[in-house]
């Protein structure tokens, strides 16, 4: 059975995920964004330095992105298959919310032209991949974000 | 003392089920390691069904009664257990 006592602590992990997601968007938003007249290449200077403060981030805490999601059952008891199936539930419900948003605010944008919507090639592309990470990661995000500090479960019985 | 049914912390209970192995573990003087070895399953799950966070599968829960050399209904209820100092001495 896979150990899991070197899982940081609940506080760490969510600064980790929030930090992981805020960096993601930054990189996104500097090279989605053709309507700032800023050149492309300081846009991708911006997202490449999001992208490595993302990295550092998944480095550091790699266990967040590591934990269950994508472990073979055989690696796993019945009470961490049980857990695994629910951060994909949860991974799921958060993608189809983050997509209905997402379609509804580009359908208004698109229409109404009343906020900023993708309008060049890049822009497509930076939206498309973020979409592609973001199913990627959400169940170890639902995990890390969920699953309680294991403190007590950390210490052995004396015998 | 069980979580709803969609607790981040694995429960799965819709209806408590109570069990003796905290009991039944120190009795023989075994760690959570050594029993959840005994079982097949992680030591942390072994902490998870002591503290009626998560309810084991039936195949699971013969185990954990085999692994102790007991029937299941001496294992697990649906009712709270008497403590056996009060099925000895018949006093709380």
């Amino acid at each position: 059975m896979k150990p899991l006592t070197a899982l940081p602590s609940l506080t760490s992990r969510r600064w980790t995920i929030v930090g992981i997601w805020v960096s993601w968007a930054i990189a996104v938003a500097f090279r989605a964004h053709d309507a700032t007249g800023i050149p492309l290449l300081l846009r991708s200077i911006g997202a490449l330095t999001a992208l490595l403060v993302l990295t550092a981030l998944c480095v550091r805490n790699y266990k967040v992105g590591q934990f269950i999601a994508d472990d073979a059952d055989a690696a796993l008891d019945e009470r961490q298959i049980a857990l695994r199936n629910r951060a994909y539930l949860g991974a799921y419900r958060l993608y189809g919310g983050v997509m209905a948003l997402g379609a509804t605010y580009i359908t208004i944008a698109v229409d109404s032209k009343w906020f900023w919507y993708p309008s060049s090639r890049y822009a497509w592309q930076s939206i498309a991949e973020a979409v592609i990470l973001l199913a990627v990661v959400a169940p170890s995000a639902w995990l890390g974000w969920f699953v309680p500090d294991e403190s007590d479960e950390t210490r052995r019985v004396p015998q | 003392m069980n979580p709803p049914a969609n607790s981040p912390r694995g429960g799965n209970a819709t209806a408590p089920i109570y069990n003796r192995i905290p009991v039944l573990r120190a009795e023989r003087g075994w760690s959570r390691q050594q029993l959840a070895e005994l079982l097949g399953v992680n030591y942390q799950t072994v902490g998870y069904l002591e503290r009626g966070e998560y309810n084991p599968s039936l195949e699971l829960a013969f185990r954990i009664a085999e692994a102790f050399g007991l029937p299941l209904e001496a294992v697990f209820s649906r009712t709270p257990f008497t403590p056996l100092s009060t099925q000895l001495y018949g006093r709380q």
